[in-house]
C-alpha cells in the first residue's frame, strides 16, 4: 500500500522551488504593470488637472487684457494727482499682514512721458509692468506685471446724478424716472443701490468722476473709502485722503476732487453731465504663495489683484509671466514686440496695439518614482505663447471722444 | 461485491490524457513574464502622448495669435479693407498656403511675405527643475521647442449672402489651419479656427 510508483509522486523540492521562482516573476511583473499603471493615473490626471487650470487662467487673463482701456474716456490717459507722491497700484490692506502683493506694495503710476520732469502720474488702459514681479528662485529673469484699466458695465452707477462734490465726497442720487442715458444690462430694472453688498462701491474702489470745470471736461479718479446711504436713493461716497492707493490728495493743485468741487450754494450747481463709473484697474503678478509646511521657498502662483481689494490666487505654479507690446515709436513707425511698451523710447501706452504673451508657464511637481515616467523628470510643464489684439486702446486712439 | 468494481474508479491515466508537465506550465510561464514585462513599454508611450496635450494647446494659440494680428491691423488701420485678402487676388497680403510658424515680422502681422526674415518661432518650456531659466536657443535645463513641426495657414474668403448673388462687400471669412504633427502622431493633426471680419473697426 506505501509504495508509490513513478507516476504518482508529487513534486520534487527543487520543481516547487524552481515554480515557486516562476511564480514570483509573473507576480513581481504584475504588480510592476499595476503600479505602474497608478504612476500613469496620477501623471496624467495632475496634467488634466493643470491644463484646465491653465485654460481658465488664460481665459481670465486674455479677457482681461482685451478689455485694457474699455470704455474710459480719454485717449491720452487720465492725469493722477501727485502733490503728496504718486499714486499706486496693485496694493491692498491686505497685503500688510499677507504680503501677497506686488513686491514692494504696489507700483507708482508711470509718469506721462519717461522724460518728463515733474512726472506726472498717469493712468493709462494698460500699464506694462515690465521685470516689475518677482525673480522665481532659480530663474535670471524678472517676472513682468500687467494692469489693464476698464470701466465696469455692471454695476450702473453711471446712472445717478451727481448732487455734490467736496474735495473728499461725491453725493449721488437715484433720478426718477431714469434718464434715456441710464443703460441698464439686462434683467436690471433699476440701478443697484451704491452700498449693495455685492456689486456697490466698497472701500478700496476707484471711481471715475467727470465733469466739466470752466466749459473744459475734467476727469478725476478716486478711491472710496466710505459709503453711506441717506435714504431715497441718496448716497454720501467718502474719498478721504490718505487712502491705500494714495489716489485722494484733496490738497492736490490739479487731478483731485478739489478742482471740481460743486454742488449746494454757495457752490455752483454740478453740470447736468457729471458721472460717475466705477473702474477695475486690475493687476496681475506672480507671488510666492508660502508652503503650508514651511519647506523650501513656496509656490510661485499668478495673482490677481482689482483696485484696492484683497489679491485673489488665480493659478498655483507659475513659474514664468512674460510680455511684450506692440507699439509705435516716436516718429510713428510700427515698433513691435518691445518689453516696456515703448515707455524708454517716450511712446504713450495708450499707442499699444497688440500685447504679445511671451510666456505664460505653468509647472506641477511629479515627486518621487512617478518621475520616473516623465520625458521631464520632477516637474510636468506647460506654456502658452499667443497675442491679443488691444481692440479697446487703438479704438480709444481713433476715435477720440469730444470734450 | 466484486472486488474488481473498485477498480472502476481508479483514475486510468492513458499517455494521451496527462496534464502539463512542470517544465511545460514553466516555459509558458516565462513567455507570459515576458509579454507581462513589454506591457511596460505601453506606459512610457501613453505617458509621451499625454504631452500632445501641450502641443494641441500651443497650435490653437498658433491660430489665435494670427487672428488677433489680423484685427490689430484693422483695428489700428494699418492695413486696408482690401490688404485683408491673400496674395495673388485683390491686392491681399496675407500669404496662401501652409506657411511655417515664423515670427510676426516688421509689420507685427503675422502670416506675411515679412515673416520669414524673422525667423522661427521657438516654444520655451522649463527643464526637469521646473525653472525656468530662459536660455532659448541654448543648451541649458530648458527645453526649446522649435516649432518646426507646425504649419499655418490663413485663408480669406468671401462670403455669401443666403439667398445667393454676389459676395458680400463688408464680410469676409478667416480660416486658420495649424497643421501640426508630433513623434506620437502618425498623422498630422489640424486645429481649425474660423472666425468672420468686417471693415468696421
Amino acid at each position: 500500500m506505501g509504495r508509490r510508483s513513478a507516476n504518482s509522486s508529487g513534486f520534487s523540492l527543487i520543481e516547487l522551488l524552481v515554480s515557486l521562482a516562476v511564480g514570483a516573476l509573473v507576480i513581481g511583473s504584475a504588480v510592476q504593470i499595476f503600479t505602474r499603471g497608478l504612476n500613469a493615473t496620477f501623471v496624467v490626471s495632475q496634467r488634466a488637472q493643470m491644463q484646465q487650470d491653465l485654460r481658465a487662467t488664460s481665459d481670465l487673463l486674455f479677457k482681461d487684457l482685451s478689455l485694457a482701456g474699455a470704455g474710459l474716456p480719454s485717449a491720452t490717459g487720465i492725469l493722477l494727482p501727485s502733490a503728496a507722491g504718486r499714486p499706486i497700484y496693485g496694493f491692498a490692506p491686505s497685503c500688510v499682514a499677507k504680503n501677497n502683493c506686488i513686491p514692494g506694495g504696489g507700483i507708482a503710476y508711470p509718469c506721462t512721458s519717461v522724460a518728463a520732469v515733474p512726472c506726472n502720474p498717469t493712468l493709462y488702459g494698460l500699464i506694462p509692468g515690465w521685470q516689475l514681479g518677482i525673480t522665481v528662485p532659480g530663474s535670471p529673469n524678472r517676472s513682468d506685471v500687467v494692469t489693464v484699466v476698464y470701466t465696469d458695465t455692471v454695476f450702473a452707477l453711471p446712472c445717478y446724478t451727481i448732487q455734490a462734490i467736496t474735495a473728499t465726497t461725491v453725493i449721488v442720487q437715484l433720478p426718477a424716472p431714469l434718464p434715456a442715458t441710464c443703460i441698464l444690462t439686462p434683467p436690471l430694472v433699476a440701478p443697484q443701490a451704491v452700498n449693495a453688498p455685492a456689486v456697490g462701491l466698497t472701500p478700496g474702489d476707484l471711481v471715475l468722476v467727470q465733469s466739466t470745470v470752466g466749459g473744459n471736461s475734467a476727469t478725476v479718479i478716486a478711491e472710496v473709502t466710505g459709503v453711506a446711504a441717506n435714504g431715497g436713493g441718496n448716497y454720501t461716497v467718502t474719498f478721504a485722503g490718505g487712502d491705500t492707493l494714495n489716489m485722494n490728495q484733496p490738497g492736490a493743485p490739479a487731478a483731485s476732487l478739489t478742482q471740481l468741487v460743486c454742488g449746494p450754494a454757495p457752490a455752483a450747481a454740478c453740470p447736468a453731465t457729471a458721472s460717475t463709473t466705477r473702474i477695475f484697474a486690475t493687476s496681475y503678478y506672480l507671488w510666492m504663495l508660502p508652503d503650508p509646511l514651511g519647506v523650501g521657498a513656496g509656490t510661485p502662483t499668478l495673482m490677481r489683484q482689482v483696485n484696492g481689494q484683497t489679491p485673489v490666487p488665480v493659478q498655483e505654479g507659475v513659474v514664468n509671466l512674460q510680455f511684450t507690446y506692440d507699439t509705435y515709436g516716436p516718429t510713428g513707425a510700427l515698433l513691435n514686440a518691445v518689453g516696456d511698451g515703448g515707455y524708454s523710447t517716450g511712446t504713450s501706452f495708450n499707442l499699444i496695439r497688440k500685447i504679445n504673451v511671451v510666456h505664460l508657464t505653468t509647472r506641477s511637481q511629479v515627486s518621487g518614482a512617478k518621475s520616473g515616467l516623465m520625458t521631464t523628470n520632477g516637474y510636468q510643464t506647460f506654456d502658452t505663447q499667443t497675442s491679443i489684439s488691444a481692440r479697446n486702446l487703438s479704438y480709444q486712439n481713433r476715435y477720440v471722444v469730444a470734450p | 461485491m466484486r472486488a474488481g468494481s473498485k477498480m472502476a474508479f481508479k483514475p486510468h491515466i492513458t499517455g494521451t490524457q496527462r496534464g502539463f508537465t512542470l517544465i511545460e506550465c514553466m516555459i509558458s510561464m516565462v513567455i507570459l513574464v515576458i509579454g507581462l514585462l513589454s506591457l511596460l513599454g505601453v506606459f512610457g508611450i501613453a505617458m509621451a502622448s499625454t504631452q500632445t496635450s501641450q502641443q494641441n494647446n500651443t497650435a490653437k494659440q498658433l491660430a489665435n495669435e494670427a487672428m488677433e494680428g489680423i484685427l490689430t491691423a484693422r483695428e489700428t488701420a494699418n492695413i486696408t479693407w482690401a490688404q485683408i485678402n491673400n496674395t495673388g487676388g485683390a491686392g491681399g497680403i496675407f500669404l496662401p498656403g501652409f506657411q511655417p510658424i515664423d515670427c510676426a515680422g516688421v509689420d507685427g502681422i503675422i502670416g506675411t511675405a515679412d515673416d520669414a526674415a524673422c525667423g522661427p518661432q521657438t516654444l520655451e518650456l522649463p527643464g526637469p527643475n521646473g525653472v525656468f531659466a530662459g536660455n532659448c536657443p541654448g543648451a541649458g535645463p530648458d527645453t526649446c521647442l522649435p516649432l518646426t513641426n507646425y504649419t499655418r495657414q490663413i485663408q480669406i474668403l468671401p462670403v455669401f449672402p443666403p439667398g445667393g448673388g454676389p459676395a458680400l462687400s463688408t464680410l469676409r471669412q478667416v480660416v486658420i489651419t495649424i497643421q501640426y504633427s508630433t513623434p506620437q502622431m502618425s498623422i498630422p493633426r489640424q486645429y481649425i479656427l474660423s472666425s468672420f471680419i468686417s471693415p468696421y473697426r
